[in-house]
């Protein structure tokens, strides 16, 4: 196990790697000068030769990368362009809003794998047909267009839940109720997808031979679908499960924006409008890490659960 | 469905009914046909828009703002501007599968180029590879974001990044297809002819591999229509007065407690899209996998 978490954290590296000078080429070879675009219309040419030299953009591309690089390992992301604050910070601040979104989120997911049982221990029923219809439909929905009509019903005609803004402590009841229909938005897609991944996995497994001998020895049906198939069909379904939190971080950028969340999401959204590159950059490394390092979090935890992988 | 290699045409070949094998399962599946008579009709809207839309879905009416679904005239209202709702939606239809289109067509020539490259020449499949893991280190929507934060808002820069971001799937399917169909025997037969490589991709290697590609062109659909109304609701892609459903979303938000049909029509128009292009992928998964059924 321990070779195997060493080979899996040194092909983490260039990824990372790759996913920072990706970044930063996207953001640097784009057309138009940053530096035109903080002087403004009205700046002269010394000053924005100033600015230029300021944020070393006169400098070779390879070294600016480099300049970057080693400001990364130190936990320094840049530094606003519009508002002259650390991007770290900015990041930080707004960190647990969207932690608690992906987290919330993540709850909501998880039902799928209730619903996906469900569906597999009835298959062919009126049951199944309806849930997968409906998973359908969730996969289909929009979730920015899901989570305004979740205000429109929710906020605006019933007044149950709030349409803007996420409350602290998060586990207060103002702050679920702020949560619930975020998380909703966010986490539906992913409900559906996991619901029909559990049902076929499901399915799979109880065609297996050792799911047979369990109903030969005449263990009830309960007994043979909760102990013997689902624990078999779950290890691919955290998989998912896993990666699917990456997700979440990354379709928080949308969530975010319809309730007016103070989070990462909204504030790359921001920094985009705002052309607020050096956030941008900062932003897009950041959840893109995260996402690298829950995957590898996920393969770890399934190599664990699954030797074959790690020996295979 | 990255393993499945093609079926020799034989057991695709015509049954005793007159259609293929794989066809007549298709028509019998309720998903496939419901979401391709839904998929032909948007299509079929998308192309015609011009000679249904019964007004400019850009004249702007302000004898008419905000008229509720149901005004005679205008069968879905109208916006704050007092542009027809209708036409703006039936216009909305030919932007959004224009834009997919586009983007999936682009996202394939890359991605099949990359699979082609990583899966044909051993040397490259690493570095290649290796360029693909980058790609899809970025979760969700993130790289389309980054593109779009890039080259600038507007419609032609979103089929740019929509088409990115489906590059990794397609290069991983088609490397997948091509390292199975490289070494069978009709690719040696040609190379001991004396084919070249070019050629031996183009007129061996690619029509065997063509398939799971096709399949998952049409699944993808789907998802980049829904990724560009999702970039032009951030305010990313098609900016106003442009009809494209995300973008009237976007726009109708400030009418949300007043005016919900604003909001609503458009979302019913992507929805009913993306449906029915996931109705069709469901369809090809119960042909391709009976186990799921």
């Amino acid at each position: 196990m321990t070779q195997y978490t060493l080979r899996r954290l040194l092909e983490t590296i260039p990824i990372l790697l790759g996913v920072t000078l990706l970044t930063f080429l996207i953001l640097h070879l784009s057309p138009g000068d940053p530096a035109v675009l903080i002087g403004g219309p009205t700046a002269s040419s010394e000053e924005i030769s100033n600015i230029r030299r300021r944020l070393n953009l006169d400098r070779p591309l390879h070294e600016q990368y480099l300049t970057f690089l080693a400001g990364l390992t130190r936990g320094d992301l840049g530094a606003s362009i519009q508002r002259r604050e650390s991007v770290a910070d900015m990041l930080s601040v707004r960190l647990p809003n969207t932690l608690a979104l992906a987290v919330a989120s993540m709850i909501v997911t998880l039902l799928g794998v209730v619903l996906g049982v469900v569906a597999a221990t009835k298959q062919n029923s009126i049951t199944d047909f309806a849930l997968m219809n409906v998973s359908l439909v969730g996969l289909s929905i929009p979730n920015f267009w899901l989570g305004l009509m979740l205000i429109i019903w929710f906020s605006v005609d019933l007044r149950w839940f709030p349409a803007a803004g996420l409350v602290q402590p998060y586990w207060s009841l103002d702050g679920l109720r702020a949560l619930t229909l975020p998380a909703l938005t966010l986490g539906t897609a992913g409900m559906a997808l996991v619901a029909r991944l559990t049902r076929s996995g499901m399915l799979e497994v109880l065609q297996q031979d050792y799911v047979r001998t369990a109903r030969a020895k005449g263990l009830p049906q309960r007994v043979v679908t909760y102990r013997h198939a689902l624990r078999n069909t779950l290890i691919p379904v955290v998989t998912i499960l896993g990666l699917n939190f990456g997700y979440l971080l990354g379709g928080a950028v949308v969530t975010e924006t319809v309730f007016a969340i103070n989070g990462i999401g909204r504030l790359t959204v921001d920094a985009i409008l705002a052309r607020d590159y050096a956030v941008v950059q900062g932003c897009v490394v950041f959840i893109a890490t995260m996402f690298v390092l829950v995957n590898l979090l996920v393969d770890l935890s399934y190599a664990l659960l699954n030797p074959q992988l790690r020996y295979g | 469905m990255s393993a499945a290699s093609p079926a020799p045409a034989s057991r695709t070949g015509p049954g005793r009914g007159g259609l293929p094998k794989g066809v007549r399962k298709l028509l019998r599946s309720p998903h496939f046909v419901v979401g391709a008579i839904l998929s032909l009709a948007i299509v079929g809207v998308a192309i015609l828009a011009p000679w249904l839309a019964p007004k400019d879905p850009y004249f702007q009416d302000y004898a008419n703002v905000l008229k509720p679904v149901g005004t005679p005239g205008f069968p879905l209202g109208t916006d704050q501007f007092g542009r027809d709702m209708l036409s703006r939606l039936i216009h909305g239809a030919r932007i959004s599968v224009a834009v997919g289109a586009a983007s999936v067509g682009l996202g394939m020539l890359v991605g099949v180029s990359m699979g082609v490259v990583a899966g044909y020449f051993r040397r490259l499949d690493r570095p290649v590879m290796m360029v693909v893991d980058v790609l899809i280190a970025f979760p969700g929507i993130l790289l389309a974001i980054a593109i779009v934060a890039a080259l600038g808002t507007g419609l032609v820069n979103v089929v740019f990044a929509v088409a990115l971001f489906s590059v990794p799937t397609f290069a991983r399917i088609t490397r997948a297809s091509v390292l199975n169909a490289r070494d069978e025997e009709y690719v040696s037969a040609a190379r001991a002819l004396g084919a070249r490589d070019p050629r031996i991709i183009v007129r061996a290697i690619l029509p065997n591999v063509i398939s799971p590609i096709v399949i998952y062109a049409s699944l993808r659909l789907a998802t980049s229509i829904l990724t560009a109304a999702t970039l032009s609701f951030l305010g990313l892609g098609a900016q106003p007065p442009t009809a494209e459903w995300g973008a009237m979303i976007s726009d109708a938000r400030t009418y949300l407690y007043s005016a919900r049909s604003l909001s609503i029509i458009p979302g019913v128009g992507i929805f009913v899209t993306v449906l029915a292009f996931n109705l069709i992928g469901d369809g090809l998964r119960d042909v391709l996998d009976p186990r799921s059924r």
